[in-house]
């Protein structure tokens, strides 16, 4: 990738649009992404594989009498018949009257954010630093248990340097690039050759003088979980209080949150939120604001998929239901503008999606939080949640049993319940949060009355 | 594409893997009588490995041309040399293998790429009406037609070269009913390796029909009492249990690194009732969705017993595996896409089907579940596995009875497997829709017959 990539890609994107037009669009839109990628793979505590890619992608979304139609393509040359594919889906397909393509909007200013040293970092130095993070893990030893041993499924660090485009014939033109550096972790605690639950755990940087250390972080946290799943034995049976750690929140509850709050669902039946805006759908002092172009000190690309600025919405407030997320198609069906929400790439049409989150922290320790005469703390939850309705259903991952003051690990245990009544029922935050991935901020979550059943 | 794959390869020292990979999706999406999306998706280049010093080095270029090509060669053995000095337990030379050497088109491409864009989107939006009248409870209906035509092309230093087509149409009918504020949701679903009649072979509009019927009658369903229970699985239920309980559990590389299923090859894990293969084919009923005739080592993709009568007897490998544990390579090395490196993953996983009746099965329980409807999944390095299910209808003294909703099924896998006391003739392939995740999606699926063991049900505690 070069310094200056964006005019190129504006350019291509540019010569797409007219392509479409004259292929007979009312309306087109091209978004281009261009990137490299470089990863150093890791697997059975050994390197594996160094790789790179290096890519173009063009995506035309076209409006042709009401009508919609998308392609796309890895090969930018073939760029006059992706336009002639993308019109001629559109006319086999039956209008709508809110198709269309928004008009610009004012984006704020955002310089791109590429370090030139992250950007420059090569196959010998991120299997040099793999290698050095692999070690640390592989020595790493439990107090609880001393003939405790970690072994890595897989192990990744990677950077990708991407750089996208998007113009529109409505007057959109926008560009921006931005590298990013990231390790994840996969693997497992294995004590006398029995091997205990699988934990995972991961970050990304854009400072390169910060890698080292955000992955050193995040990887003795998953040693931390992989030993704590150890000798895990059966657990009991009884409704009460489970503890989600804030790399969990995520997975347990926000994800399906969100995507509910998102007006794509809203509209189309599925959220159990439609028409409930001003109503109390958690507990007091649950606030989920959507960061716009980023959270504190973590900046992202200030302009979201159709090149609209990405706005800072508070979704919950203090228990109480503030709005949903937009992108332009969603918005005009609502009679307002979009909040800058479309999520997607040159691959697909846009699709609502948050891009940083913001859960608020409380004012609970953790040791408060797992003060409990009988709960469960749920390290990682393997499950199906039913997001229209709320039901969830699964297993507790890694997770302890606390009862009468002791701490031991349990297997074959499963929690059940429904999570939009759970959200009413958290009775505490912790006054600390965590960030992760740059991207999600959360504190852990303690919620009474949820269902445990042991094998 | 061949030729110019084996005319990259010339001069190349050591073992060097070029495939060449374009795929082509088609999505057409349907809800509430309004297109959400008609989209067509491209993607194609070549992946490169190859092996210096016992290291592997990879590279992908979107440039099909003998410069690009060979660019990506160079990549490839740049990063290895950078890198061999770090690696300490060195890849050994690669086996021999049944190398596919020729051309491997599966039935079915002609007939579902010669079909309009207008076909594919009429037929979306008359099967998401027909699910839209169905009831005068439902808040939402969705359809969605998924499509994927691959073409590949596969040439090594040390004996593959071939190429193939093929291509994976998918349905989905989703519905969503309210009442009082409730929501419930169910789908049905197909997805095959093959022509439309693959999936038309399904009846779209029964799936519409029960998918509404589903959602509606969930409304009413009560929960589940948790705990461990007898239970029939249906082939989509079964197709969940050997792919998440057993099929992960198998991949070689996860045996390496340590699953519950390491050292235990000989040992009996399961009922002798049991035998679990994973084939590349579609073996007892076609259109099995995860077929492929070669994986993308170029290796032919041929049936693999995993369980024979209860005894684990075998694991799921690529070259490497297979060398490393003195096993063959039985052609499950798959690749996503053309960036994606291979790793191994199933293919057709199933349990082959015995001599009762479903009728038989159920009779045979006092107090259980009849369990359809298959949701996510996943495994663990434990054996101990967690799949969702839909609809699960309680059985009293071989009667099916009421349903009840929002059930996960968990449990350890051998110990499951070794419960199992009963399997029916009927065979389906139930679960080629969707995709399986391990850092990179895959088209897989399983199935098998109707199936009765005991599991443990995560439902709800009572206070």
């Amino acid at each position: 990738m070069h310094d200056g990539i964006e005019p190129e890609l504006l350019a291509l994107a540019g010569r797409a649009v007219d392509a479409a037009l004259a292929a007979g669009a009312d309306q087109a839109e091209a978004y281009v992404s261009a990137g490299r990628h470089l990863k150093v793979a890791f697997a059975k505590n050994d390197i594996d594989t160094v790789g790179s890619n290096r890519e173009t992608t063009l995506g035309i979304r076209v409006i042709k009498d009401h009508r919609l139609g998308f392609a796309t393509t890895n090969n930018p040359a073939t760029l006059d018949h992706l336009a002639q594919s993308a019109v001629a889906i559109a006319k086999a397909s039956p209008p709508d009257q809110h198709n269309g393509l928004p008009q610009p909007q004012p984006v704020p200013q955002q310089g791109p954010l590429c370090h030139p040293d992250l950007a420059a970092l090569g196959p010998q130095q991120l299997a040099t630093l793999g290698s050095e993070l692999l070690a640390m893990v592989l020595g790493l030893r439990s107090a609880r248990l001393p003939d405790g041993r970690i072994t890595i499924d897989t192990m990744e660090i990677a950077v990708q340097d991407d750089a996208r485009a998007v113009v529109s014939s409505t007057g959109v033109r926008q560009a921006h690039r931005s590298a990013a550096a990231s390790g994840d972790i996969f693997g497992m605690g294995i004590l006398d050759g029995v091997p205990g639950s699988f934990s995972y755990d991961g970050d990304a940087v854009r400072d390169p003088d910060q890698l080292q250390a955000a992955l050193d972080r995040a990887f003795r946290r998953f040693a931390d979980k992989s030993f704590g799943a150890l000798g895990a034995t059966a657990g009991v049976s009884f409704r009460g209080p489970i503890v989600i750690p804030a790399d969990a929140v995520s997975d347990v509850l926000i994800g399906h949150l969100v995507g509910a709050l998102s007006a794509d669902s809203v509209r189309q039946g599925t959220s159990p939120f439609a028409g409930r805006i001003g109503q109390r759908i958690a507990a007091p002092g649950f606030t989920l604001v959507e960061g716009g172009a980023g959270l504190d000190g973590h900046p992202l690309t200030p302009f979201d998929r159709e090149g609209m600025p990405r706005q800072r919405t508070t979704l919950v407030e203090d228990g109480v239901l503030q709005g949903f997320l937009y992108d332009s198609m969603e918005a005009r069906r609502a009679g307002r503008l979009s909040t800058g929400h479309a999520g997607g790439g040159a691959a697909s049409l846009p699709s609502i999606r948050p891009a940083c989150l913001s859960l608020a922290a409380g004012d609970h320790s953790l040791t408060q939080l797992e003060d409990m005469d009988q709960g469960i703390i749920v390290t990682r939850f393997s499950g199906s949640t039913d997001a229209s309705s709320g039901d969830f259903s699964g297993v507790v991952k890694g997770g302890f049993l606390v009862q009468g003051g002791e701490r031991r690990p349990i297997m074959e245990t499963t929690i059940a319940g429904n999570l939009w009544e759970a959200m009413k029922n958290i009775s505490g935050r912790s006054a600390q949060t965590e960030l992760f991935y740059t991207t999600q901020r959360a504190p852990a979550l303690r919620v009474e009355d949820i269902s445990v059943t042991a094998g | 594409m061949r030729d110019l794959l084996r005319e990259a390869l010339q001069g190349v020292a050591g073992f060097a893997e070029l495939r060449w990979h374009a795929k082509t999706f088609c999505n057409v999406e349907v809800q509430g009588g309004r297109l959400e999306a008609s989209t067509m998706r491209h993607r194609d280049g070549i992946g490169v490995r190859v092996l210096h010093d016992g290291t592997w080095g990879s590279a992908s270029t979107s440039d099909a041309t003998l410069a690009g090509i060979r660019r990506a060669l160079d990549d490839a053995r740049a990063a290895a040399r950078a890198t061999a000095g770090l690696r300490r337990d060195k890849v050994p030379a690669l086996p021999s293998a049944r190398f596919a050497v020729g051309s491997f088109d599966q039935p079915g491409v002609q007939d579902v790429i010669a079909r309009s864009i207008e076909e594919r989107v009429s037929m979306v939006v008359d099967l998401e009406a027909h699910a839209r009248k169905a009831s005068t409870q439902l808040s939402s209906t969705r359809a969605l037609y998924r499509e994927i035509f691959e073409e590949k092309a596969i040439v090594t230093t040390d004996g593959a070269d071939c190429q193939f087509r093929l291509v994976r149409p998918e349905l989905y009918v989703i519905a969503t009913a309210v009442r009082d504020g409730q929501l419930q949701t169910a789908s049905e679903s197909v997805g095959a390796t093959g022509g439309w009649q693959c999936i038309f072979d399904r009846n779209p509009q029964a799936m519409a029909d029960k998918a509404v019927k589903n959602a509606v009658d969930l409304l009413s369903a009560g929960a589940a009492a948790g705990g461990w229970s007898q239970v029939v699985m249906s082939p989509s239920i079964v197709g969940l249990l050997v792919h998440e309980a057993i099929g992960h559990t198998v991949e070689a590389d996860f045996v390496q690194a340590g699953s519950a299923a390491k050292g235990r090859l000989g040992d009996m894990v399961a009922s002798e009732l049991v035998t679990l293969c994973d084939s590349g084919s579609s073996d007892h009923h076609d259109g099995a969705g995860g077929t492929i005739p070669v994986d993308d080592e170029g290796v032919l993709a041929g049936r693999t017993e995993v369980i024979k009568d209860g005894r684990l007897v075998g694991y799921l490998h690529n070259r490497e595996s297979a060398v490393r544990m003195g096993a063959t390579p039985t052609g499950n090395a798959r690749a996503w896409e053309y960036a994606d490196d291979p790793i191994i993953r199933m293919r057709n996983t199933y349990i082959e089907p015995g001599d009762k009746t479903v009728d038989e099965l159920i009779d045979g329980v006092q107090y259980g579940y009849l369990l359809d409807g298959p949701k996510n999944g996943q495994a663990d390095a434990t054996a101990e596995f967690m799949f969702g299910v839909t609809t699960a209808r309680r059985i009293r003294k071989g009667k099916v009875g009421e349903l009840v909703k929002g059930v996960t099924l968990t449990g350890n896998a051998f110990a499951v497997l070794g419960t199992v006391d009963g399997i029916s003739r009927e065979f389906r392939w139930d679960l080629g829709s969707g995709h399986c995740g391990k850092g990179q999606p895959m088209k897989v699926d399983a199935g098998g017959p109707y199936l009765r063991c005991r599991v443990m049900l995560g439902g709800a505690q009572s206070a």
